[in-house]
């Protein structure tokens, strides 16, 4: 069979972990990833990496169950590996609080993290605004080793890399067989996606390394998250807030509301701040299209528009997403229509 | 009334921060002094990972099991004061893993969310068939011990590097009361035949992606003789080897590769790690921990000595409590000398 050519856009966690599964998985694909920006200047570079879902509204709970547990598992057997410390991928315990009780006490992804269950009265102590907790070990997956890893992999089966910055789809699709969409919020200007919008989230960057544990306000705005070369502390989440500059009252207030949180981050050096965009979009799309040009109908796979949750879903939306190109190669695709 | 103190390890620190604390507006004048051959970061109390876990079973010793909680209880209630860091407290979660169904542990109400480990769990550590997790905290000798001399210094406590030949020199010198606090050697200053080392060697590494503390139970080869990796605040500790009996404080070969085997099968991440350093301690190992006073008398004088030795592999665990009740003792020796005036009035 003819070597079908698969282009991958974007080289953020979502790109390259779909250029991997398309490559590990269909040897008769060669696969080239194009993007701007590479690790370390990729969105997740800055992320924390914490893997915890959220719920998206108009999406099959069964299809984001899914999204979730494939992604948890196979970060969990890297954990579980020599490829660890490579990988940046490791298991983190902690405490996710509220100072409201939530009304759902046990979301969707209980049963797929480690060891769910609700914080006890001797745990709620520490936390004296807060009524009511869970306590969790997840995966913390940095994409500063990850990314370079998955790169790593996806050079081990052929996979190509280019450096540049992507424009005009109909142009590329003229020398592909297809095309996987994971540019993350440039979808809003490569698709004209106008559901699309940068969230803004600012993060301090610190050296506390005697914190072990998680700790995340229910409300997403106060986490503290430790790291293998620094605590993220934060945060922010300012829609349609295209601000790539450090806010420092931003950094004012998040390192109150973590120090109250945490008060021995008090005694932590500041390292150095860092910006990124989330790519929001009510859900995530992961769905396929067709570009139609002279004569040929090219499969576009659309993955994007994870929010907070890229290294969350990364791996079970490239599965997805893989499927989706699977069954575009295999099918007919529909008339061509204007 | 002039205390001397013999050790600065854990114990000997903590005893004389407990006696300064209660009694220091209640008897004037009162001097403290400590006196020991080896102080920070050289002593056994230095070289151990900190974790706050006592052993399994408390074999009926119930003091001991008091002791430990109140020195959890002590250490939690610093977790939020400012010093925490410099006193090198903090929390840390972990597995206790079994290789056969076992009862719940002495400690299951000290430590913070306890509870047992679910299937997914054990998965990730294949042998293992039974399990335990919780919150517990780390005590780091290399910071704490500074964090107290500083403390003792603060208010006056003297310190003086020497090794105490008896307990009779230090009496001759005016001592009023000594408190031995002289972990593995104290069978130089009195015999102990129930006093025996219990060996350990560890391996330090750096690798800061571990978050939790594992420690593996196997009775068929005993406690602390199988493997344990827990993550400090800069570094990793793995081990362990618990040989009763070996005096040698020299790093061996058969043991790091023992315990670096072990620790690579039980955590494959370890692999990559960077080692940074071996190191040997000897645990100061007895049946329970001996603290006590005792009348010692030398021709026509007699002078009083508490004994607050014997911690075994659980030193910085129970420290705070044993520290307490050694305290209280010397209280008791007051009274009997009427020392202690009733009402805490002064001028």
């Amino acid at each position: 069979m003819k070597r079908v050519k698969v282009l991958v856009v974007g080289a953020g966690v979502v790109g390259l972990s779909t250029a991997v599964c398309v490559a590990e998985t269909l040897p008769y694909c060669s696969v080239t990833v194009i993007a701007e920006k590479f690790s370390p200047d990729t969105t997740g570079d800055g992320a924390a990496g914490i893997l915890l879902p959220k719920e998206f509204p108009d999406i099959p709970l069964e299809r984001q169950k899914r999204w979730f547990k494939e992604s948890f598992d196979h970060l969990l057997a890297i954990a579980d590996s020599p490829q660890a410390s490579d990988a940046g991928v490791y298991l983190s315990s902690g405490y996710h609080i509220f100072k409201d009780i939530p009304c759902d006490k046990k979301p969707f992804w209980s049963d797929f993290v480690l060891g769910f269950r609700y914080m006890t009265d001797r745990e709620m102590k520490r936390f004296p605004n807060y009524k009511f907790g869970q306590a969790f070990t997840t995966l913390k997956c940095e994409c500063l080793n990850y990314l370079p890893w998955l790169e790593k992999r996806l050079r081990a089966v052929g996979g190509q890399i280019i450096h540049e910055k992507v424009t005009d789809l109909q142009k590329l699709a003229l020398n592909y067989d297809a095309i996987m969409n994971c540019s993350g919020l440039s979808s809003r200007f490569l698709l004209k996606d106008e559901e699309v919008y940068p969230i803004r989230g600012q993060i301090l960057k610190v050296s506390a390394p005697w914190l072990k544990n998680f700790i995340r306000d229910g409300d997403g705005n106060t986490y503290i998250y430790p790291g293998i070369r620094y605590v993220s502390i934060g945060g922010t989440r300012q829609a349609d807030d295209w601000r790539l500059e450090v806010d420092k009252e931003d950094s004012k207030g998040i390192l109150e509301r973590c120090c109250r949180l945490e008060p021995s981050l008090r005694a932590a050096q500041v390292m150095g701040e860092w910006v990124g965009l989330r790519p929001g979009r009510a859900n995530p799309r992961v769905e396929r299209q067709y570009l139609h040009l002279q004569g040929r109908q090219v499969p576009v796979v659309h993955n994007y528009g994870h929010g907070g949750c890229g290294v969350t879903l990364s791996w079970g939306t490239a599965l997805d997403a893989l499927d989706l190109l699977r069954q575009s190669l295999f099918e007919k695709p529909p008339q061509a229509r204007l | 009334m002039r205390v001397c103190i013999i050790g600065a390890g854990v114990i000997g620190l903590s005893t004389a921060q407990s006696i300064y604390q209660h009694f220091h507006d209640r008897i004037a004048p009162l001097t403290i002094e400590v006196y020991a051959d080896v102080f920070t970061p050289l002593t056994t109390s230095d070289g151990a990972a900190g974790l706050w876990q006592p052993y399994l079973y408390d074999k009926g010793n119930v003091q001991e099991t008091k002791w430990n909680k109140e020195t959890f209880q002590y250490l939690l209630s610093c977790l939020s004061s400012p010093d925490s860091v410099r006193m090198g407290i903090f929390l840390q979660s972990g597995y206790n893993l079994c290789t056969e169904h076992l009862p719940d542990p002495s400690f299951k109400d000290a430590v913070l969310g306890f509870r047992q480990l679910t299937q997914r769990e054990l998965d990730m550590f294949p042998g293992y068939s039974f399990g335990w997790f919780n919150t517990a905290l780390m005590i780091e000798g290399k910071t704490y011990l500074p964090w107290l001399m500083d403390w003792l210094r603060q208010r006056k406590v003297k310190f003086y590097q020497r090794k105490i030949g008896s307990f009779k020199e230090l009496a001759d010198s005016g001592a009023d009361v000594i408190i031995n606090c002289s972990g593995v050697r104290s069978g130089d200053l009195q015999p102990d035949p129930e006093l025996q080392p219990g060996r350990g060697q560890i391996i330090k590494v750096d690798a800061p992606w571990l978050k939790h503390w594992v420690i593996t139970h196997d009775s068929s080869s005993g406690v602390y003789n199988s493997p344990y990796i827990i993550p400090g605040s800069r570094l990793v500790t793995v081990g362990g080897v618990f040989q009763v009996g070996n005096w040698n404080l020299q790093n061996c070969s058969v043991d790091h590769e023992g315990i670096w085997e072990a620790a690579c099968k039980l955590e494959p991440s370890l692999q990559h790690a960077r080692i940074v350093e071996d190191w040997t301690g000897l645990r100061p190992t007895r049946s329970k921990v001996r603290l006590e006073k005792e009348t010692i008398r030398s021709g026509p004088m007699s002078f009083e000595v508490i004994h607050n030795y014997g911690h075994g592999g659980f030193g910085l665990t129970i420290h705070r409590g044993c520290a307490e009740e050694a305290a209280r003792l010397f209280g008791q020796i007051l009274e009997q000398k009427g020392l202690l005036a009733h009402s805490k009035s002064r001028l």
